[in-house]
């Protein structure tokens, strides 16, 4: 059951790819970049389990939390065009209309 | 042994549920019913293979590390889609839906629909990102 879930998540990670290769604009490839990351934390856990050493979930850990800081500071690149933006301060910007 | 065949039902299941969320990945027409199943790989898919993997080893300190990986995952993903929704939103991309329920429900709808229904009718998916609007961001980012 082990081999299965991980044929399963290297096959939806091979999805994940053509999505971010095919994608139309720059927030299907984030959502796919986000979701291979994703894949790849439990493709560790996973993997970890199968070779019977699941002290890679240390990996897995570190690289959950990498992918999710990885992916907001992208996200907030490509939405204000800057890094250093106070986005609370900001009149108007926000969605609250 | 029993401890086995429930931690085979679980990994079973989030193998299948990760399966059904890349088949989404690859069908749906849009970015935003796309996040749908990323949100289904990242909830039920990762929480059933944790449990599963919890399941098996007890309590131990590597159940403990799946609990920590769990809860990081559960919690962060949607955070992030979130996000990802919000900047679309902000960066002019339009949903493909039939009409907006929410302006259905305080006036006629008659235009919107017939307004939308011809988007709906070539959803190949060249949802062109319109520039930002000019409050948000000093410098447009190529998109």
């Amino acid at each position: 059951m082990y081999l299965f879930a991980t044929i399963a998540i290297v096959i939806a990670m091979c999805c994940a790819v053509a999505r971010a290769v095919v994608g139309p604009n720059i927030f299907d490839r984030m959502l796919a970049a986000n979701t291979i990351g994703s894949l790849a934390v439990l493709l560790l856990v996973c993997f970890g389990f199968l070779m019977g050493r699941p002290e890679w979930l240390d990996i897995a850990l570190t690289y959950g939390l990498l992918n999710t800081a990885a992916t907001l500071t992208v996200l907030k690149y490509f939405r204000h065009g800057d890094l250093s933006v106070d986005a609370d301060h900001e009149k108007g910007a926000d969605d609250a209309g | 042994m029993l401890v086995d065949l429930i931690s085979g039902l679980f990994i079973g299941a989030g193998g299948l549920f990760v399966l059904i969320g890349a088949l989404g990945i690859i069908r749906l027409p849009d970015v935003f019913s796309r996040m749908q199943s990323v949100s289904l790989i990242e909830t039920v898919g990762a929480g059933l293979l944790c449990m599963g993997f919890i399941v098996k080893v007890g309590f131990s300190l590597v159940g403990l590390k799946l609990i920590l990986l769990l809860t990081i995952i559960f919690f962060l993903g949607p955070v992030v889609t979130h996000a990802v929704a919000q900047a679309a939103l902000a960066a002019g991309v339009k949903p493909l839906l039939v009409h907006d329920r929410r302006s259905a429900a305080t006036k006629a709808d008659a235009q919107p629909v017939s307004a939308s229904v011809d988007k709906i009718k070539t959803p190949n998916v060249k949802a062109s990102v319109k520039k930002a609007p000019p409050k948000s961001g000093s410098k447009k980012a190529d998109i």
